[in-house]
């Protein structure tokens, strides 16, 4: 793993480095990388450069010196006063808690003993593998011996402490029941294992421990810590623990499968933009960034977008029709239709087909052929109906989850699993009695252990969720990543079915594809293969996409009708759920709290996902008249068969909606005029505040 | 939840134990001590002065009321003055993804080296770096910061930002390669 080397070696430079080294001495220690650290420790040493002079940092430090002390000293003084009027307060309020905890304990642990005279005293440990950072928790453990049908929880927070601090270390921690007080000894070890949707089940298969292991197992179930056990966590019983519970059960303890408890999935939010939907500021951020970092990113010329609609005879959408684009006699676009029935074509995308004044677009769907001439002039939205009736059949969906699983990764793909199990058991069980099938293709980067891994479709959701259970974070590591040839596995090597079948790419990943590959595959072409195959991409940010990634994540979204997903988090917590997403251009969220409508909405992710699943599929039954959003194509006079209706002639919307403006402002004039009325003072900081008219 | 695991530091305990005792002279060096590095870190994330300064405040002002009561700082002080004020800044800044121009003047010249490998460095004015800088995204940028700029460890870095050392290694990297690209464009397409 050159890369992961590379990283280690950068690393220590750079400790050498912050440690007084110079460049070149810590280049001869890693000769096989030595012009490439040379370039990249030059640069990091530019940063240190960038630092404030001393001089505004001594100014700056002397002038709030004062300021601060002062403040202490207040500060400290009303600590003081405070303190005097209430030196009994805090001392008679712990007292009166310490007995009512008290009494409560009592009555408690003598309610228990009642109900269960023979519980026995058990010591629980709990072994957890992690990176190093110490963990607080809560672990919920119960046991249940079927022999004196006694159960015990236990529930309690815990601190985890790694030693030492770094690796992936095993920690242990006692846990006690209210009656006992040995200290735990970790003697052997189980696997949890985490089964769809969000279970954990301890697998009865413990290892003997002495000479009375139980011949049947012994099974503990509600194990409950945050963050969630996951593969590769161990649960430790104790000797003590099960000598302890087979001399006061003196019995078989049988495993509690039947009714795991579900585990804490913590669940991961995130904002959607349409970018389809949001036309014109699409255009308008697409411009600004194009206008700096053109060379970044493969400029698709989208604008001029056409929408075409083919509709079957009853006015539903018709999925998977086939729509080809001439310009003259090349093809310039080789698109099939969504579940909506809407497909798209860009007469600026591909230079021959670029400033012609109209196109011959042929329509195939199973029986019928209809061509028309499109001319853009006249308006980007047209509908085609087809003298076609779709056959009645179960709807078939293929959903390929397409997943970055380098290092950078690490930090959230347990939860993106996590996440994608929930979403994947949500789909197995939608209405309808869709026919489903799941793919998972994972990717890093050259130089990695891999740099694809397909995992073709399958109809079980179980299968799916077990390979995605396997995969691990690991490689990567500069920057881009292999997503170019993830794009050409996910859209052409796996086997999705035909055009009858609604499909969807989720990407999830935080980084661009390597645009520097000789050799390589490219995202603009993969998309239109995916346009092709009537593949709808949406992709899924994760922190740390950068500009580049984002543009290129939204042209995937916004060329396959697709929507641009991101995770979002909490303001200032890093990888706390939450609403914000700085980093990205996507605008500020909607707050239901102020009514503020914002530039995107957010969801949980599991949620948000399933909800674009459903929808797709509503859209199969969903005749074109009654569609809102984006594409009101139809006129008001029903198409004739295999007719094509061009757009409505814009006139004609000019003179209702001058009118109803017009009017609109009378109204909003006059009540405006006699109610409270308003004006705005400027203030010194030269923001506005609204205030009463005197 | 994850704690910040840091070096212990035998001066920063004394000064912790004094801290949760409410002792202002201890207060008076710790201002003394962080206030260059609490500063340095803001004023390269905001580049704005003033800003900079009321959020270095609201830093010893959140220490100064957290002193003599449980949540004064007790593990690590460095860690709790830092990732403070990274939530101060944040706070600040609210939706905003770019850190604000700054005045060109106010950047320390580039020093003279005879080491040839500082001669890439030499070769950009200060205000393309940190104009470079503003382009990134805010983990490449504080990892940078913090590790670059403030020279703090691997393991404080990834304590400070709740990440994995792992995760650290990477993004440093990354954002090394993705700094030296922007400035290897020519300044024209920066705006």
């Amino acid at each position: 793993m050159a890369k992961t080397d590379f990283q280690d070696a950068f690393n220590d430079c750079i400790d050498r480095l912050n440690a007084g080294e110079s460049i070149e001495n810590c280049v001869q220690l890693y000769p096989e990388h030595a012009e490439l650290l040379r370039q990249l420790l030059g640069t990091a040493q530019l940063v240190y450069r960038a630092r404030i002079v001393d001089d505004e940092v001594r100014r700056d430090q002397d002038a709030l010196r004062d300021q601060i002390i002062a403040r202490a000293r207040q500060a400290r003084s009303q600590q003081a006063a405070r303190s005097t009027t209430s030196r009994w307060v805090f001392p008679l309020t712990a007292i009166a808690a310490l007995l009512v905890v008290a009494i409560i304990g009592s009555s408690l642990f003598l309610a228990t003993r009642q109900a269960n005279p023979s519980l026995p005293e058990v010591t629980v440990a709990l072994t957890m593998l992690h990176d190093g950072s110490d963990l607080s928790t809560e672990v919920a453990i119960a046991l249940t011996n079927t022999n004196s049908a006694s159960s015990l929880v236990v529930t309690l927070p815990v601190l985890l402490t790694a030693t030492p601090p770094q690796g992936i270390v095993p920690t242990s921690v006692a846990f006690m029941s209210p009656e006992a007080s040995s200290t735990a000894q970790p003697t052997t070890t189980t696997t949890v294992t985490t089964t769809p949707p969000g279970t954990a089940t301890l697998l009865p298969t413990l290892g003997p421990i002495g000479t009375t292991m139980p011949t049947a197992g012994f099974a503990a179930t509600g194990i409950a810590p945050t963050p969630a056990p996951l593969n590769g966590d161990s649960v430790v019983l104790t000797a003590a623990a099960l000598s302890s519970l087979l001399g006061q059960g003196a019995g078989t303890l049988q495993p509690m499968l039947a009714t795991p408890t579900p585990l804490t999935i913590i669940p991961l939010q995130a904002g959607e933009i349409d970018d389809n939907a949001r036309w014109d500021q699409y255009l308008n951020y697409r411009s600004n960034y194009l206008q700096q970092f053109r060379s970044s990113v493969r400029d698709v010329d989208v604008t001029n977008r056409q929408i075409i609609t083919v509709a079957d005879e009853q006015g539903l959408p018709l999925l998977g029709a086939r729509v080809e684009v001439y310009a003259g006699q090349a093809i310039v676009s080789d698109t099939r239709t969504y579940a909506d029935g809407q497909t798209l074509f860009f007469p600026n995308a591909a230079p021959v087909a670029r400033g012609q004044q109209s196109y011959r677009v042929v329509v195939t769907a199973q029986n019928n052929t209809v061509e028309f001439t499109l001319d853009p002039q006249r308006g980007p939205l047209w509908t085609v109906q087809l003298s076609e009736q779709r056959t009645a059949s179960a709807p078939k969906l293929d959903v390929l989850f397409l997943l970055d699983s380098t290092s950078s990764m690490a930090d959230e793909i347990t939860q993106l699993q996590n996440n994608i199990l929930a979403i994947s058991s949500h789909i197995a069980a939608l209405p309808g009695n869709v026919d489903t099938r799941y793919s998972l293709v994972t990717y890093r980067d050259r130089g990695d252990a891999y740099v694809t891994q397909q995992y073709d479709f399958v109809p079980n959701v179980a299968d799916f969720q077990a390979r995605l259970n396997a995969v691990q974070a690991d490689g990567g590591g500069d920057g881009p990543e292999s997503l170019n040839e993830a794009l050409h596995v996910a859209v052409q090597n796996v086997s999705w079915r035909g055009a009858d079948t609604v499909k969807l790419v989720f990407l999830v990943a935080d980084a661009a594809p390597h645009l520097d590959y000789a050799n390589d595959y490219d995202y603009s072409l993969e998309m239109a293969e995916a346009a092709g195959k009537g593949i709808k991409i949406h992709p899924i940010a994760s922190s740390g996409l950068t500009p580049d990634g984002e543009f290129i994540f939204r042209q995937l979204a916004q060329y396959t009708f697709g929507h641009f997903l991101f995770l979002t988090y909490e303001q200032g917590r890093s990888g706390a759920p939450g609403e914000s997403r700085p980093d990205l251009s996507v605008g500020t969220p909607a707050s239901p709290e102020t009514g503020g409508q914002g530039d995107y909405s957010v969801e949980q992710l599991d949620e948000l996902v399933l909800r674009l699943i459903t929808e797709e599929l509503a859209a199969l039954n969903q005749p074109i008249q009654q569609r809102g959003g984006v594409v009101p194509a139809l006129t008001s006079v029903p198409p004739q068969t295999g007719a094509v209706v061009p757009p409505a002639p814009r006139l004609s919307l000019i003179l209702p909606v001058a009118f109803g403006t017009l009017v609109a402002s009378i109204v909003v004039g006059y009540t405006f005029r006699f109610r409270s009325p308003i004006e705005r003072r400027k203030r010194k900081n030269d923001e506005f505040e609204i205030v009463e008219a005197e | 939840m994850l704690l910040i695991v840091l070096p212990d530091n035998s001066q920063d305990d004394s000064l912790l134990q004094r801290l949760q005792a409410g002792d202002v002279a201890a207060l008076a060096q710790t201002y003394e001590a962080y206030f260059p590095a609490l500063y340095q870190f803001v004023r390269l994330k905001v580049g704005n002065r003033e800003l900079a300064q009321d959020i270095v405040s609201e830093v010893f002002v959140t220490l100064i009321e957290a002193m003599g009561r449980p949540r004064a700082p007790r593990a690590n002080l460095r860690a709790w003055l830092f990732t403070v004020a990274r939530n101060a800044v944040y706070t600040s800044y609210g939706q905003a993804s770019r850190l604000p121009e700054v005045e060109l003047e106010e950047w320390m010249p580039a020093p003279t080296s005879s080491d040839p490998s500082v001669l890439f460095s030499e070769s950009f004015p200060i205000e393309r770096v940190r104009h470079a800088l503003r382009m990134l995204t805010a983990d490449h940028q504080e990892v940078l910061i913090l590790r670059f700029g403030q020279r703090l460890s691997l393991q404080e870095t990834a304590d400070l930002m709740g990440k994995t050392t792992g995760a650290i290694k990477s993004i440093q990297h990354r954002a090394v390669e993705t700094l030296r690209s922007i400035l290897l464009e020519p300044e024209a397409d920066h705006g």
